[in-house]
């Protein structure tokens, strides 16, 4: 999915020429099409005046803008030191049976993307994953399966 | 102000960090990151210094240093820090050559060679022996790394001209990244990536050449590991001596040094104290003077045509039989076009000895008309002169700079260099062209249509005059402000962008306007010049005229002192001659066009290469090329500079100063000669006032010409307002502007001769407006012919949003007489069709 001239022109107009803006304004587009096209890092060079170079720069820097297409529904499971103890890495074996797919990849349909995360800072909930931007605390594979269940069903084409 | 480093008391001036108050001061601090035309990094950590009073250690490259200050640099806790530092940089670095137990020996025994089953620095290193790295190991006394080698395998790049990227060898520096940023104003280089996978690489990881790079070499040259080196430059056998030359490839005249074994030129390389380069070179003088000196192509001997064939023949014989051919033709059939790219001494006995064998109006260069002529003429016509010779570096404390119509990062690469300085001190750029580097850092942007430029200058001033630019004291402007009315006859947006313009070069000052003989071509182009003049004179501006070709400015000043015609005058004159058969004989020795058909009866070609005109003539002279002859030569600054001859004359070559003088004396004219170099340039002294007082010997770092002439009190001049722009006859029609893209260096064409350097200057190329294109049906890329009257020329279709509806550009090397033409007329009606 790629947006379209006049949607990365309402991203980023409110940011010409502010080189600060950068990561706010990749932010946005990330938050709207969940990826980085390369026609967008263009577009927002030109309007920030910042190097196209350093662009892409601190776009691959952070782990959170992606290159690649991501599917529409994000599931990212926590393998920090608490969930870890407490089954993360069973939790995310299981997402990656579900799903077909393994950690960092996305389903061929676009459907999916399933990522890992070193530590989302909130362990007494551990084990944790979050899908859609929704915490689900206390994680079991049961419950993996209805929530996935639930976004499947959530009127998707 | 008085600090104390390692116990000794130091005195130092103006506001240094440590590291360089250190350097003065002969005290060594390792550092692997730390230019000094660099900003400050403190990426590499290994300047760590420890100040009295804080209780950390600091970076000495990024710490001011300060009154009083106590500061030690080689503790034991600081030797052992800086030796744990490197150790972790080097574990990501083939470090085999660093710390080999057998590496003095290797070179000799390559005893190591066998041991290693993969890519570890050492034997297969470029740069071995010579790299910073290597150095640094040695100052803080490294002689193992504990820690667990990591190879990265990075797939080394070979994909772009002139060097190879093998970041497998990067220690991360950045020195490269910078460079490119704050001295070349490029950004094409950033860290890409993240932790182990850190590398420098350019947007997507594409390929140098298609991210902007202009292949300058300033990256290769601060680059402190082998990680970026020049291809052709083998790591053996090095080069055994230096010396320095004026680079005569354009009007800029860089310092370069020629590294040189024996007697050839391995590199060459910008010296980093001369001005106005400061250790910058664009991709010629870095990367193509040494093919200019040698390789295929080269002339080595002298030819003369036997039955119909050219075969090499003796000295004596090629100038027997050019004496001949050339008496024969007698005084008015006589012709002679000489070089533009050589030294003042060498210029001036081609002119000695066009002035004893032929006619003035048949001495000329083939060089197109500079902007020195343009400016000649703008005094004749309008009375006002310009006043040459500021310094390059002058820019860089401007406050605002207008660059009209030219492209300074490709023409004029130290310029442009000085433009990024002052952009980054906080001036501001008004881009007026379709030049898409300075487009990118401008502050507002000008239209400059084809055929309406003039217009536009008329728009500024007229804009200039609204914001209340009054000079007091300059005649004539009164006049000035009755010629430009209040509404003008242009469109808002034209209007509201020459506002923003003038606002902004008005309250930035002091302002600079930048600009070269591209603003005089074309039929509006004296009023284009008069309206710059007008607008320097309102703005109270420093005008920076730019010239084009290596010493154009020294033999502009040579002309006109000893009576010849400027350049693109003579020329006019002479391609007149060679229409109308009027030579019987013609002695070619500068770079011509291909004359095809207007060749006459008899031709000596001189030059250092081969090409269609040599191939066609009766005799062949070998010419040496700049390094081989040395001289005197004024780059477009009004500096002047004298180097000594670096190499020797390949083969049979000789210097065309030895050669004219042979050739005189054959002709019965034994006294025009050649006894010393320096005795000619004594010669010149007395004849060329601007030279007057220049001294070979003083100091080498160059004196200026004098400013010759009285230029009187500035005054504005009276031009036309233009009524309008410029438009097409017809519906079909395009309206050309050719600009000129000749980068040669006398006979040897480096488009021609290094497809590294074609791929990076992508000639043929027309730009048209993309609704344009659309008309007419061709997309970017396509072949193109463009005809007007008997003339075509091919080109490939670039489509460019920021060329004006009706008009194209394209720029030439006026290699063929069509090409020549059409660039003296600037401006021409063509219809584009497809070429099928």
């Amino acid at each position: 999915m790629c947006p379209s001239k006049s949607e990365l022109e309402a991203l980023t107009e409110k940011s010409t020429g502010q080189k600060r803006a950068l990561i706010q304004v990749l932010q946005d587009i990330q938050d709207r099409i969940h990826w980085l096209p390369a026609e967008a890092l263009e577009h927002v060079a030109r309007t920030l005046g910042v190097p196209l170079a350093q662009v892409y720069g601190v776009a691959t820097f952070y782990k959170f803008f992606s290159l690649e297409p991501r599917g529409r529904h994000v599931c990212t499971v926590c393998l920090g030191t608490a969930c870890h103890v407490r089954g993360g890495q069973a939790l995310l074996e299981h997402f990656e049976r579900k799903l077909g797919i393994a950690a960092g990849r996305t389903t061929p349909d676009g459907k999916f993307t399933l990522e890992r995360v070193n530590c989302l800072g909130a362990c007494a909930l551990a084990p944790l994953a979050v899908v859609d931007g929704r915490y689900y605390g206390r994680m079991s594979e049961a419950k993996a399966d209805s929530v996935l269940a639930g976004v499947r069903e959530d009127g998707d084409p | 102000m008085k600090l104390t480093i390692d116990d000794r008391e130091i005195l130092v001036e103006g506001a240094p960090t440590l590291l360089g108050a250190a350097r003065c001061a002969g005290i060594p601090i390792p550092s692997l990151c730390d230019r000094p035309d660099l900003e400050p990094f403190a990426g590499c950590r290994l300047c760590l210094v420890e100040i009295s009073g804080r209780n950390d250690f600091a970076p000495a490259c990024a710490t001011p240093a300060a009154e009083g200050m106590v500061v030690r640099t080689r503790t034991p806790e600081l030797v052992s820090l800086r030796k744990k530092i490197l150790e972790l940089i080097l574990a990501e670095h083939p470090h085999a050559c660093l710390v080999c137990a057998e590496k003095t020996t290797c070179d000799d025994l390559k005893s190591t060679i066998r041991k290693v089953g993969e890519v570890t620095g050492c034997v297969l290193c470029p740069v071995n022996g010579d790299c910073e790295l290597q150095k640094v190991v040695e100052a803080v006394g490294l002689d193992k790394v504990d820690l667990p080698a990591i190879y990265r395998n990075f797939e080394v790049r070979r994909e772009d001209p002139f060097f190879d990227r093998d970041y497998n060898l990067c220690i991360l520096c950045g020195r490269c990244i910078r460079v490119c940023e704050e001295v070349r104003g490029a950004s094409v280089l950033a860290f890409i990536h993240r932790g182990d996978r850190t590398s420098v690489g350019t947007a997507f990881d594409r390929p140098l050449l298609d991210s902007g790079c202009r292949f300058c070499g300033a990256c290769v040259d601060v680059c402190p590991t082998g990680a970026l080196v020049e291809r052709a430059v083998r790591p053996r056998p090095r080069a055994e001596r230096s010396a320095g030359v004026v680079c005569p490839y354009c009007a800029q005249g860089c310092g370069l040094e020629l590294g040189i074994r024996e007697t050839r030129v391995l590199y060459s390389k910008p010296s980093p104290a001369a001005l106005p380069n400061r250790g910058q070179a664009c991709a010629k003088g870095r990367f193509l003077v040494r093919d200019a000196l040698g390789g295929p192509g080269r002339i080595m001997e002298p030819h003369v045509r036997k039955d119909g064939r050219l075969v090499p023949a003796t000295f004596d014989e090629a100038i027997e039989r050019a004496a001949a051919g050339l008496l024969e033709a007698g005084d008015q059939g006589r012709a002679l076009i000489y070089p533009s790219q050589v030294s003042l001494e060498d210029a001036f006995l081609f002119l000695e000895f066009g002035r004893t064998f032929m006619d003035r109006a048949a001495v000329a260069t083939a060089a197109p008309g500079s902007i020195w002529s343009a400016l000649e003429a703008l005094t004749e016509a309008r009375g006002v002169g310009v006043p040459p010779g500021r310094e390059l570096s002058e820019i860089e404390e401007c406050g605002s700079i207008l660059a009209w119509d030219i492209d300074l990062q490709v023409d004029h690469p130290i310029a442009w260099l000085k433009v990024v300085k002052a952009i980054r001190r906080g001036a501001r750029l008004v881009a007026a062209g379709t030049a898409s580097a300075q487009i990118s850092q401008a502050a507002a942007t000008l239209d400059v249509r084809a055929g309406s430029e003039a217009a536009t200058g008329a728009g500024l001033a007229a804009a200039l005059l609204r914001t209340g630019a009054a000079p007091s004291g300059y005649d004539g402007f009164e006049d000035l402000k009755k010629s430009c009315p209040d509404g003008t006859a242009i469109s808002s947006s034209e209007a509201r962008a020459l506002q923003a313009a003038a606002e902004i070069l008005t309250s930035n000052k002091p302002a600079a306007i930048l600009f070269d003989a591209g603003a005089a071509r074309g039929p509006s182009g004296s009023d284009t010049l008069a309206w710059l003049w007008n607008i320097a004179l309102l703005l109270g501006a420093r005008l920076f005229p730019l010239g084009r070709g290596g010493n154009e400015r020294g033999i502009h000043e040579l002309e006109r002192a000893l009576g010849f015609p400027a350049s693109g005058k003579g020329w006019e004159a002479l391609r007149a001659g060679l229409e109308k058969r009027a030579f019987q004989a013609l002695y070619l020795a500068g770079p011509a066009p291909d004359l095809e058909d207007r060749k006459p009866p008899f031709l000596v070609f001189q030059g250092t290469h081969w090409s269609r005109n040599a191939e066609a003539a009766d005799v062949v002279l070998p010419a040496a090329a700049f390094a081989e002859a040395g001289g005197t030569w004024v780059n477009t600054e009004g500096r002047v500079r004298t180097f000594p001859a670096a190499i020797p004359c390949p083969g049979a070559a000789r210097t065309d100063g030895d050669i004219l003088t042979a050739l005189a004396r054959k002709m019965g004219h034994p006294g025009l000669g050649r006894p010393e170099a320096a005795a000619v340039l004594r010669e010149i002294r007395t004849r060329v006032p601007a030279l007057a007082r220049y001294d070979p010997a003083g100091g080498g770092r160059g004196e200026f010409l004098a400013r010759g002439g009285s230029f009187g009190t500035p005054r504005f001049v009276p031009v036309q307002f233009p009524s309008g722009s410029a438009t097409p006859a017809s519906r079909g029609v395009i309206l050309l502007k050719v600009r000129y893209s000749g980068d040669g260096l006398r006979g040897f064409d480096p488009l021609a001769k290094s497809r590294g350097y074609a791929k990076v200057r992508k000639p043929g190329q027309v730009f048209i407006a993309p609704t344009d294109a659309d008309r007419i049906g061709i997309t970017d890329g396509d072949a193109l012919e463009l005809s007007s009257g008997p003339g075509a020329l091919a080109a490939v279709a670039r489509l460019e949003p920021s060329v004006a509806e009706g008009t194209a550009e394209t720029a030439v090397r006026a290699s063929s007489l069509t090409e020549r033409d059409w660039l003296d007329r600037g401006l021409i009606p063509v219809e584009i069709r497809r070429k099928r």
